[in-house]
C-alpha cells in the first residue's frame, strides 16, 4: 500500500502541474527555474533575448558559441542543474557561450515566419555577438528545431559562421518509421491552416497534447511509477520534478512559421534545397563551414535516419556524423551524455578555434 | 519537437527521468511471453513438470518474491500497451481517421466561434448590454477624461500658487512700500504668466497625460 500511496502522490503532483499549465498557458509565463549557470542579457529585440555566459578557467577559446534551441519549449533544459547542464559544461571548457532565449509569440506575432526568425532574429543576435565579443565569425550549435534554424542561417549567411554543430536535426521528412512521424503526417495542410485561422498562433496546449499523445501510458502513469521506483537514488526526485517542469513549458508557435514548417515537412523542401525564405532559396550546398552532425541512435522524437543525410548535402570539406547511443532529451540531460558526448563536441569545437 | 523520453525504471537509469516511451526494441510477442512467464512461474502439466528439473523450479520460486513478480508483470503490461500504441499510430488507416477527425474538430470549432460571435454581437444590443468593444471604448474615453482632469488640476494649482504669490507681493508692497523699489518690474511676472515661458510650467504641460 505504501508503493501505491507514493505513486499516487507523484501522480497527483503531476496532475496538478498539468492543470496549472493548462490554466496559465504553459511556458508563455516564462517562469523558469533558477538557472544553474549565471548569465546576463546582452541583447533583446524582436522575439530574441540573447543571454551571455562568461567562460571560466584560464584557457579560453577565441570563437564564441551560439546555442539555438527549439521554438516550442523553454530553453532551460540546457542549463537544468549543476552537473546536468550543457551550458555549464561548455563554459567550464572555456567557451564564451551565448544562448537565444526565444520570447514566446503573442497574437500580434502570428505573421512571423522563417524569414523573421532566421533573417531578422538570428541575424541580429549574431550581429550583437560580433559586437559584444569582437570577432567576425562564431560557432553555432542548434538543437532539434533550433538545428534547422541554424542550418538555414548558415546556408544564407555563411560568412558569419565558423563552425556548425547540429544536434538531433529533423532534416529528412520523408523518413516515416516512428509514431511521431505518422502522427505528424496525419495533419493535413487544411488542418494547419484552420489552426492558424482559429488561434492565430499554434497554441501551447495543442503542442503539449500532441507530444503527450505519442506515449499516453508513459505520461499518464508509467513515469510516476518510475519516479517512485527510483526515488531512493540521490537527487532523482528533484531532477524528475525539474524535468517535469520543462515538459510543461510548451510555448505557442507563431502562425506563419507553423504553416511553413508544416509545408516544409510535407514537401521535404529543405532536404531538397527548395525551401524559400524571404527572397532567397536555402541551398545547403552553400554551407562550407565545418560541420558536426550529432545523432542520437535511440532518439524516438527525431528519427536518426532523418538526421544522417546532412553531411552529404553540404559542401563543407570538414564534416561528419557523430553517433551516440542516447535519446532525444538524453543528449542534453543524461549524465552519460554530459560525461562522454559533450566532451567530444567541445573538443571538436576547440580544435577548430583558430 | 522536443519531449521526454523514457528509460524503464528497472533498468539502470542514467538518462532523463522520463525517457524513451516509444522505443521499438520489443515486439508484441516478446511482451506477451514476459507476461506469461510472470503469471505462470510453474509449469502447469505433469508432463511438463517431469521435463523440467525440480530443483531448478524450487530455486526459482525461492528467488521470486511476490513484489518482483508484480513489477515484472507491470513492466510487461506497460510494454504491451506501448507496442500496441505504436502499432496504432503507424497504421495508415488510423492515421487517416485521425487526420479526418482533427480536420472535422477544427472546422466545428471555427463554425462555433463564428456563430457564437454573430449571436452575441446581435444579442447584446438587443437586451441593452454593451459589447466588449463598446466597453473598451468607454474605458479609453475615461482614460482620456482622467488625463484632461489631471492637466486641469495641475493648471489650477499652478494658477492658485501664482495668485497666492501675487497676493503676497501686493500685500508686501502695501505694508513695506519702500522695499518695492528694489524688486524687478511686475511686467516680468506678467510675461511668465501669459506666455508660459517659465521652463518649469512648460515641463509640467509636456508631462500631463503620461
Amino acid at each position: 500500500m505504501s508503493a501505491i500511496s507514493e505513486v499516487a502522490s507523484f501522480w497527483m503532483e503531476g496532475a496538478m502541474r498539468t492543470i496549472y499549465a493548462f490554466r496559465n498557458g504553459f511556458g508563455i509565463t516564462m517562469d523558469d527555474p533558477e538557472p544553474a549557470t549565471p548569465s546576463r542579457v546582452v541583447y533583446e529585440s524582436g522575439l530574441v533575448k540573447l543571454r551571455y555566459y562568461e567562460a571560466r578557467g584560464t584557457e579560453r577559446h577565441r570563437v564564441p558559441l551560439l546555442l539555438i534551441y527549439s521554438l516550442i519549449k523553454r530553453p532551460f533544459i540546457l542549463d537544468l542543474q549543476p552537473g546536468r547542464s550543457v551550458v555549464e559544461h561548455l563554459v567550464n571548457q572555456g567557451f564564451e557561450v551565448y544562448l537565444i532565449d526565444w520570447i514566446p509569440p503573442k497574437a500580434e506575432d502570428k505573421w512571423r515566419g522563417f524569414d523573421a526568425y532566421v533573417n531578422q532574429d538570428i541575424a541580429n543576435a549574431v550581429r550583437a555577438i560580433q559586437i559584444h565579443s569582437g570577432v567576425e565569425q562564431i560557432s553555432i550549435l542548434g538543437y532539434c528545431f533550433g538545428a534547422l534554424l541554424a542550418l538555414m542561417y548558415t546556408a544564407l549567411h555563411g560568412n558569419s559562421v565558423k563552425n556548425l554543430v547540429s544536434l538531433t536535426i529533423p532534416l529528412d521528412a520523408s523518413v516515416r518509421d516512428l509514431p511521431i512521424e505518422h502522427l505528424s503526417a496525419a495533419m493535413t495542410a487544411r488542418s494547419a491552416e484552420l489552426i492558424v485561422e482559429i488561434y492565430g498562433n499554434a497554441p501551447a496546449w495543442m503542442i503539449y497534447s500532441f507530444f503527450n499523445t505519442l506515449a499516453p501510458t508513459h505520461h499518464m502513469l508509467d513515469k510516476f511509477v518510475g519516479a517512485y521506483r527510483s526515488s531512493s537514488r540521490p537527487g532523482y526526485v528533484e531532477m524528475f520534478r525539474l524535468f517535469e517542469r520543462w515538459l510543461h513549458s510548451d510555448v505557442p508557435m507563431a502562425g506563419k512559421i507553423f504553416l511553413e514548417t508544416s509545408a516544409m515537412s510535407r514537401d521535404n523542401s529543405l532536404m531538397k534545397s527548395e525551401l524559400k525564405i524571404g527572397n532567397s532559396v536555402v541551398d545547403l550546398k552553400q554551407i562550407v563551414a565545418p560541420l558536426l552532425n550529432v545523432i542520437g541512435d535511440r532518439d524516438d522524437i527525431v528519427n536518426p535516419r532523418s538526421s544522417m543525410p546532412l553531411p552529404g548535402l553540404v559542401s563543407s570539406a570538414d564534416k561528419r556524423n557523430l553517433h551516440y547511443p542516447t535519446g532525444h532529451m538524453g543528449a542534453a540531460v543524461s549524465s552519460d551524455s554530459l560525461k562522454r558526448l559533450w566532451p567530444q563536441i567541445s573538443t571538436w569545437l576547440a580544435e577548430r578555434d583558430n | 519537437m522536443i519531449h521526454g523520453e523514457t528509460v524503464m525504471a528497472n533498468k539502470k537509469l542514467d538518462g532523463a527521468p522520463g525517457a524513451n516511451p516509444n522505443s521499438g526494441d520489443t515486439s508484441f510477442s516478446d511482451e506477451i511471453l514476459k507476461l506469461a512467464q510472470c503469471l505462470m512461474p510453474v509449469a502447469p502439466t505433469k508432463k511438463v513438470k517431469e521435463e523440467i528439473d525440480r530443483a531448478e523450479i524450487e530455486a526459482r520460486l525461492a528467488e521470486a518474491s511476490l513484489s518482483d513478480v508484480a513489477w515484472r508483470a507491470y513492466d510487461s503490461v506497460v510494454g504491451l500497451t506501448k507496442v500496441t500504441t505504436n502499432g496504432l499510430f503507424t497504421n495508415e488507416t488510423v492515421g487517416q481517421v485521425l487526420g479526418t477527425s482533427i480536420d472535422m474538430m477544427l472546422r466545428w470549432q471555427r463554425f462555433n466561434t463564428a456563430v457564437a460571435g454573430a449571436f452575441f454581437t446581435a444579442l447584446w444590443p438587443a437586451v441593452g448590454l454593451p459589447t466588449g468593444s463598446e466597453v473598451a471604448q468607454v474605458r479609453a474615453d475615461i482614460r482620456g477624461l482622467r488625463e484632461e482632469l489631471r492637466a486641469a488640476v495641475i493648471e489650477a494649482e499652478t494658477n492658485e500658487d501664482y495668485a497666492r504669490e501675487l497676493h503676497e507681493a501686493v500685500r508686501h508692497s502695501i505694508v513695506n512700500g519702500s522695499e518695492v523699489a528694489d524688486r524687478g518690474p511686475s511686467s516680468q511676472q506678467v510675461a511668465v504668466w501669459t506666455g508660459w515661458t517659465d521652463p518649469q510650467h512648460t515641463e509640467i504641460i509636456a508631462n500631463v497625460g503620461n
